[in-house]
């Protein structure tokens, strides 16, 4: 590892004598390393002893703070000396771990002036500059070792939502298809039926499979978007007439209202989709015979959308946390795990924000602000 | 002094506790140093106290990846003050950036070479006494032959002194706190 290759050298430079300051390494609370200008300072070579017995009683409450977690950096302790009077010598204290230290050390009597000052802040700056390339490294390692950690997550996370969210359109062709089969004379009332049934959840997997594959695109092709000049309410009417006849067969309305000019620059196709993915939520989770309204109002230099529901709607704690990738709320019904979080790159992609709200008549708004065209 | 620095650091970040604590307690100190109140070897003992008290919250960092965008870091030939500049390192640092750090009184021959070398898109210089002016003009006036040109940014407290730094150096931004460097040195990522 670097880190070690460094830090033994920058230990052997300073435990070198060519300074004349004297250096301790502390571990675990026994002096590892000292060298010779400390020997000369505390009266014997002090490897191997425990660093508190090299310092006068007096001073023991002074070393536990210095060599503390919360320590101060510098402190002056008496130098326990034997057969000698206690020394006061000034301690310089930085940690290389929990419980590794070293302990640089400039006496405080007439005899230890000179140039010790000096070579002392010097010292200093070489020990702050190690540490931090030790703990930038470490903390770059951590930090990668986390990215790797998070993807791993994030796969398992995406195998597990798409196996759940193709599941259940699967079994709803299986279901109609083993109905129909083991009839020995289908109704035309009945055939229509289950070929609803079948084309409603073929709808499903083709949303998710769209999904899929534009959330793999967004995260490839950030931050450049194909964009052209587009009236925002176009891109709003298609995707609800797209949506109608499958509303209808949940027994739910679509109204769209539109105020104000709704020209803008930004991708028709992507933004198709976040009406899409909203309106189709917002069928999923309403109760029958309700409406989804869907409104787009210009605000100055801005278009506010909003697509509302009267389902149950979004608790607090969840509102930041159904836009990430592969988080479902709710009943768990449909491919929720995966349309919030492209409508929210797709929002931000184009210079917007995107949101949920309580709809003030009940369920869940979601709020989107995209620039107009000035 | 750790204490409250590791307090600060938890409640409210590395660049508050550079830019509303560090920075104003060491322009005091200064101010204390040109008033004549206390000696150089005064000063440089704060320094020295506040950069062990850094070191010491090193390990606590967010410290993420290095980024693939290189900014360089020094302070000119005979400017012993580098905190500032290490402030800004750290800062950019934790943005992402692949800081190479040179620390204090970089030779200017030195400075060059790293620069060839590590082919930084940034390259940031930090001025604290404005009698080292010279010293940064050369500087940059070398860095202007470097065949990769990278964008340089110049910062510190001689910033604050002097308004027209940027005309005077050449440099294409001035940035008069660590935070504001790092912001500048975003229109080269």
């Amino acid at each position: 590892m670097p880190g070690d290759e460094a830090l033994a050298e920058w230990t052997a430079r300073l435990l070198s004598d060519e300074h004349g300051i004297a250096v301790l390494v502390v571990r675990d609370g026994i002096v590892r390393h000292g060298n010779r200008a400390a020997a000369e300072l505390l009266g014997e070579p002090p490897c191997g002893m425990e660093v508190r017995a090299l310092i006068d009683a007096g001073s023991s409450d002074k070393l536990a703070a210095l060599v503390g977690p919360c320590g101060p950096p510098v402190a002056e302790l008496q130098v326990a000396r034997r057969g000698r009077l206690p020394l006061p010598v000034r301690f310089l204290c930085l940690p290389l771990g929990p419980s590794e230290h070293v302990l640089v050390a400039a006496a405080q009597g007439p005899e230890y002036r000179g140039d010790v000052g000096r070579k002392l802040l010097a010292a200093n700056e070489d020990l702050v500059a190690l540490t931090r390339r030790l703990a930038r490294d470490a903390g770059a390692e951590r930090s990668e070792r986390q990215a790797l950690q998070q993807l791993a997550n994030l796969r398992e996370l995406f195998i597990a939502a798409v196996a759940h969210d193709l599941r259940s359109p699967l079994h709803g062709i299986l279901l109609a298809t083993e109905v129909l089969g083991s009839l020995p004379d289908v109704s035309v009332a009945h055939l229509r039926r289950y070929a609803d049934r079948v084309a409603r959840s073929v709808r499903r997997m083709a949303q998710l499979i769209d999904n899929l594959l534009l959330s793999a695109r967004l995260e490839a092709t950030e931050p450049g978007l194909p964009t052209e000049r587009l009236q925002l309410a176009e891109i709003a009417r298609e995707a609800v007439d797209d949506l109608r006849p499958h509303a209808e067969a949940a027994g739910v309305g679509i109204a769209l209202r539109v105020r104000g000019d709704t020209q803008m620059h930004g991708s028709g196709v992507w933004l198709g989709q976040v009406f899409a993915n909203l309106v189709s939520n917002a069928i999923r989770h309403s109760p029958q015979g309700a409406e989804v309204e869907v409104e787009l109002a210009r605000l100055g230099d801005r278009i506010r959308c909003t697509v509302a529901d009267r389902g149950p709607g979004v608790p607090l704690e969840e509102r930041e946390r159904v836009f990430d990738r592969f988080v479902q709320h709710g009943d768990h019904r449909g491919a929720i795990g995966l349309g919030l979080h492209v409508c929210k790159r797709v929002v931000e992609l184009h210079r917007g924000r995107i949101r949920v709200a309580d709809n003030p008549g009940g369920g869940a708004a979601f709020v989107f602000e995209l620039p107009a065209e000035s | 002094m750790e204490v409250t620095a590791r307090d600060v650091l938890q409640r409210h970040g590395v660049q508050f506790l550079y830019e509303s604590v560090v920075q104003p307690a060491l322009e005091r100190v200064g101010e204390l140093w040109r008033a004549n109140r206390i000696t150089v070897a005064d000063e440089h003992l704060a320094t020295a106290t506040v950069q062990a008290a850094i070191a010491g919250l090193y390990g606590e960092y967010p410290w993420p990846r290095r980024g693939e965008r290189k900014v360089l870091v020094a302070c000119v030939e005979g400017e012993r003050h580098d905190l500032g500049a290490r402030m800004f390192a750290d800062l950019a640092a934790l943005e992402g950036w692949d800081d190479v750090y040179l620390g204090a009184d970089v030779p200017l021959d030195a400075l060059v070479a790293k620069v060839v070398e590590a082919r930084p898109a940034v390259v940031a210089l930090s001025l604290t006494i404005a009698f080292h002016l010279p010293a940064l003009r050369a500087a940059i006036a070398r860095m202007r032959t470097v065949a990769s040109a990278p964008g340089i940014v110049v910062g510190g407290r001689a910033a604050l002194e002097v308004p027209d730094l940027a005309d005077l150096t050449g440099a294409d931004a001035v940035a008069r706190s660590a935070s504001q460097g790092v912001e500048a040195i975003r229109a080269w990522r």
